[in-house]
């Protein structure tokens, strides 16, 4: 984190929001199914942040950090809404990114497979999922952002590829991540 | 079906904010940042967003927040309030820094009666009553020759602080959905803000006033502008999210349709104070004008 005054710290939190909106975004998008709803949630996650670090609190890693900022946003925008049945429940992950700018309809089916099946992870899998496979962050980094040795990470890596093949019915190959 | 989870994951990358999203976010965030800003050692704003927080009376607000320097004053003013029937207050209301009842406008008028606006329309509305009200003290203290920098200092840091608690409301009304409220409540701030900027480039003009004066009249004006600029900002942002989320939800546009829905299509703003006050409103392809009448009410059909 910059020096603690205004401008600086305007600047700093404005290039973590320019790199990491769109990876905030999605992850609202994975959690609630909603492109609308993820857009708010992501909106509020960096204001929470900004409410945070303008009280001179410290960020080690902004992008770990949004993501549990984001993961308390979601559970109280859930508190929130009214409860809603899964009979109402109408979008599927796979509807849910049909509807977003994204063209080819089987990798819709494909995806919205995948999300699906990732949902039933623990949440610091899915999150580690996430960020190596769709944002593509080293091994190394998310250990460090995630606070885990990156032997353990690899491990969890593995374990959670193995459920999600499960999960969709692929049989084992000898391709291992 | 592709099997390799990994390449199916990385097509997840290809779902993004639109360039609209992202760049209205990050502005709407800019006025965020502006509007709360760096307050490193107050510990007591992260409460803002802990929503179970205990309901605390607004009369209790008023009391802690008397400031124990204003004790001695404000305990004269009451009990000039109460021998007096309310009459001081009612003086105070005139009253400009240096003068003796100034205490009691700024610390016993003005909280009693923010006290009294409970709801988040309410509170903005007061807040840019409050803001404009500096600035009218402002231009008579440079009509009197009695603006001085300490004086412009203090008003402005007063009048930046209104015109942020204005903001905060109305940031609220807009998260809250209530967009109709929230961009009445800007439309009135910007109006008072462009109103109070005319008066003061007058003055400016004025060739009876100092020069030291109009130097720091013109200091002032120039806050006034910045902030009149950022409003005409967030009033777009607002519009833009009320017609993006009207053309999701499927909802035809056209200013003739949508006439009849009366809550979305019109809009009364109160002109306070009487005078004659002018308001346009700009969408992103209209613009739409607009006087007050006799009663001081603006009737306008808003192009969305």
């Amino acid at each position: 984190m910059p020096a603690l005054n205004q401008k600086d710290l305007e600047r700093w939190f404005l290039e973590g929001y320019d790199a990491n909106a769109d990876i905030v975004f999605r992850f609202c998008l994975f959690k609630l199914r909603d492109r609308e709803a993820a857009t708010d949630i992501a909106h509020e996650t960096f204001t929470r942040m900004w409410e945070y670090v303008s009280l001179g609190k410290p960020i080690e890693h902004f992008r770990a950090f949004a993501f549990r900022v984001a993961r308390n946003a979601i559970t109280d925008y859930a508190k929130k809404a009214r409860p809603v049945y899964e009979h109402e429940l109408g979008d599927t992950a796979a509807e849910v990114l049909e509807s977003s700018t994204f063209g080819d309809s089987e990798a819709y089916a494909e995806l919205g497979g995948v999300l699906e099946c990732l949902k039933g992870l623990p949440e610091n899998e899915q999150e580690m999922v996430l960020l190596r496979f769709t944002e593509g962050v080293p091994v190394k980094d998310i250990a460090e952002e995630l606070a885990e040795l990156p032997n353990t990470v690899t491990q969890k890596l593995k374990r959670a590829v193995q459920a999600l093949r499960e999960c969709l019915g692929i049989m084992p190959s000898s391709k291992t991540s | 079906m592709n099997h390799d989870i990994e390449k199916i994951l990385a097509t997840f990358k290809n779902i993004t904010l639109s360039q609209k999203e992202r760049s209205n976010m990050r502005a709407r965030l800019t006025l965020h940042m502006h509007a709360s800003p760096v307050t490193f050692g107050d510990s007591s704003r992260h409460l803002l967003w802990q929503t179970s927080m205990p309901m605390v009376s607004p009369f209790m607000n008023l009391v802690r927040g008397i400031n124990k320097k204003h004790m001695a004053p404000l305990a004269i003013g009451l009990i000039l309030m109460l021998s007096a029937g309310g009459g001081v207050a009612f003086a105070a209301e005139g009253a400009v820094p240096g003068d003796t009842l100034y205490p009691i406008k700024v610390h016993v008028d003005e909280k009693v009666a923010g006290a009294f606006a409970i709801s988040e329309n309410a509170k903005a509305n007061f807040e840019t009553q409050l803001a404009s009200e500096r600035l009218e003290e402002v231009a008579t203290l440079a009509e009197r020759g009695k603006l001085d920098a300490h004086t412009r200092v203090d008003l402005e840091t007063r009048f930046n602080a209104h015109v942020r608690n204005a903001e905060k409301h109305i940031e609220k009304l807009n998260a809250t959905g209530e967009r109709v409220a929230a961009l009445k409540a800007e439309a009135e701030l910007e109006s008072k803000l462009d109103m109070q900027s005319s008066t003061l480039v007058r003055l400016n003009e004025n060739a009876r006033v100092g020069t030291s004066t109009k130097a720091e009249v013109r200091d002032i004006l120039d806050t006034v502008k910045e902030r009149a600029g950022a409003h005409a900002e967030l009033r777009g942002l607002i519009q833009g999210d009320m017609k993006v989320r009207a053309e999701e939800r499927g909802e035809n546009t056209n200013a003739d349709e949508s006439s009849s829905s009366p809550e979305e299509s019109e809009s009364n703003i109160r002109a306070q104070g009487g005078g004659t006050v002018n308001a346009d409103v700009r969408s992103d392809g209209s613009e739409v004008k607009g006087a007050a009448d006799e009663r001081g009410f603006f009737r306008i059909k808003l192009p969305f």
